[in-house]
């Protein structure tokens, strides 16, 4: 036992120091994260030149409330309907008269909405209100917008896990490592187990690197939870991958790949249409994810329930 | 040091229906001998050295490696035992003696790395220890592989056409690596299907055809068997008889 831990640590340094000579991570897990966030912010640029974000309309004659606003980095439209251009989503805010009291609306968060809630307190008082009005088809939200995003990386993820568990044991097979390997005086399920952990190390760095970029970026929300939920799916994949390819030694990778990206497509839509039952298993805990509900500890478990079935596969069935 | 008794293997084939690889095959390897496995392609060979390096299960009979039942114990065989497949791979971007001190630190070898370096120098290999194993010419992986299979001593050498792709001199020189690994205790079976080289190293042979063993002894027996001449001549007058 104690013998076939102290393997299990070095197959697994074995099978990271070739993912990571390999270049692996870098190429396949963390660049296509950081081309996606760098494309969002270039298109946020290019959107934000032409739709500017800080504006906000306001009836004229209040040239001092109009000081303070733009001292707070807004730009400051005068117009005889301010709600009207807000309402026509020409500009994200507006500040007009309802008979007696300021109203703010605005159809957008962040820093900008809450310096002007916080100009009209300190010139107005409590004579104000804050309306939410929906945000208008043309408004993006941006928080479910990048929930989409990282779920569709995920995806990705869950396809290099089959990837890696797969085309990492046709590999061997056809080079011969997989017999050298085999003959050594260590159980096949220990071998399986170190492949599986290896390559879910290596997903889980690459997409926890990748979220770091994105959350750099452009801001992720729940980062933790949807390295949960990609980990999770990516672990799984890998595991089943191994378990196709250990079973079936004279099948292409193309098997395997279609499987994986039908079941993977398949569980995590059943997570996003049912997000209280999908974050119950592993995969289609990505889709629950998109709709901000994180994985439970059952996916976990069911995770490592997976991981066990294939070692037991591939210590049973391999060919 | 190796004994095997009655050894079967057959598959399943789809356009051939049960196609038995090794039909009741014995051998016996004492230590510090090499012996010669001969026989064409598709003969079993390869069937027969993996069966021995307990990677297949056999369909019938025993194998016992240094007293050790392959079957009821096979880490504790494999232990004993070194196996290197025709297509041996090594990982690419890994150096030889990462590659080789890996191999012995998840055997659990004290001092692998050190090892690793003495096993790659006695091989002629300390040129290119720091080198990629992607980068080695064929002959040069060759003696890495070899040093990968000895970094635990085994007792028990299992090479599967370990001079394949090899030009003239690297042949000979892993040639001379395995009768010297011979000649320090070890037992050594090699498969091959090139006479010469099975006469320059081996003791004893086995000539196997069609999963079956046509004939077996001392290379002189052999060549006595197949009406004289070079071991060439006797292999083909015995392949002859046996499909007669």
């Amino acid at each position: 036992m104690t013998r076939d831990l102290k393997a299990l640590g070095w197959l697994i340094h074995a099978q990271l120091l070739r993912i990571a000579r390999e270049g692996l991570v870098v190429r396949a897990l963390i660049w296509p994260g950081l081309l996606t966030a760098l494309t969002l912010v270039i298109s946020s640029t290019v959107v934000l030149a032409f739709y500017a974000d800080n504006e906000l309309a306001m009836e004229p004659g209040h040239p001092a409330l109009v000081a303070q606003l733009e001292e707070r980095g807004l730009a400051v439209i005068e117009s005889q309907a301010p709600r009207a251009l807000l309402d026509r989503e020409e500009v994200p805010r507006a500040a007009y008269r309802e008979g007696e009291q300021w109203v703010l609306a605005t159809t957008r968060s962040g820093r900008l909405s809450l310096a002007s809630e916080g100009v009209l307190r300190e010139e107005i008082g409590a004579n104000w209100q804050l309306k939410t009005p929906k945000p208008g088809a043309r408004q993006v939200e941006l928080g479910a917008t990048l929930r989409v995003l990282v779920g569709m990386l995920g995806v990705l993820y869950t396809l290099y896990g089959v990837v890696f568990g797969a085309a990492a044991l046709s590999r061997d097979r056809s080079d011969g490592s997989l017999d050298a390997d085999l003959s050594l005086p260590i159980s096949r399920g220990v071998h399986a187990l170190a492949r599986i952990l290896a390559s879910s190390m290596a997903l889980g760095a690459g997409i926890a690197v990748t979220l770091g970029l994105l959350g750099a970026l452009i801001g992720v929300e729940q980062p933790a939870d949807w390295w949960s939920a990609v980990t999770l799916a990516g672990a799984t994949c890998t595991a089943m991958g191994l378990a196709w390819m250990a079973a079936s030694p004279g099948e292409s990778l193309t098997g395997p790949l279609s499987r994986g990206m039908t079941l993977s497509l398949a569980a995590i839509t059943l997570g996003f249409g049912a997000p209280q039952i999908g974050r119950h298993l592993p995969l289609a805990s990505l889709g629950s994810m998109v709709k901000g509900i994180s994985p439970s500890p059952i996916a976990w478990l069911l995770c490592g329930a997976s991981i066990l079935a294939a070692c037991w596969v591939f210590d049973r069935k391999l060919k | 040091m190796l004994s095997a008794t009655g050894l079967r293997r057959s598959f399943q084939d789809p356009g051939r229906g049960t196609v038995v690889a090794v039909g009741g095959l014995d051998l016996q390897v004492p230590a510090g001998q090499v012996y010669g496995l001969l026989g064409p392609n598709g003969a079993g060979k390869t069937t027969t050295i993996r069966m021995l390096a307990t990677l297949l299960e056999p369909d019938s009979g025993t194998i016992r490696i240094d007293g050790v039942d392959t079957r009821t114990d096979p880490v504790l065989a494999r232990e004993r035992l070194a196996y290197v497949p025709a297509e041996a791979g090594l990982p690419p971007r890994l150096s030889a003696l990462e590659a080789v001190t890996l191999f012995g630190r998840i055997q659990g070898v004290k001092g692998a790395a050190d090892r690793a370096m003495e096993l790659l120098t006695s091989l002629g290999a300390e040129s290119y220890v720091q080198s990629p194993c992607g980068q080695l010419s064929t002959g040069m992986k060759r003696r890495v592989i070899l040093a990968r299979a000895l970094i635990h001593d085994p007792k028990l050498l299992l090479l599967d056409e370990p001079t394949d792709g090899l030009d003239v001199q690297g042949r000979r020189e892993v040639l001379a690596l395995i009768r010297r690994l011979a000649e320090e205790g070890r037992a050594v079976v090699l498969s091959s299907h090139i006479m010469s080289e099975v006469e320059r190293v081996a003791e004893r042979a086995g000539i196997v055809s069609g999963g079956l063993k046509v004939a077996e002894g001392t290379l002189e027996e052999l060549r006595a068997q197949g009406g004289g001449g070079d071991l060439d001549e006797a292999f083909m007058n015995l392949l002859a008889d046996e499909a007669s």
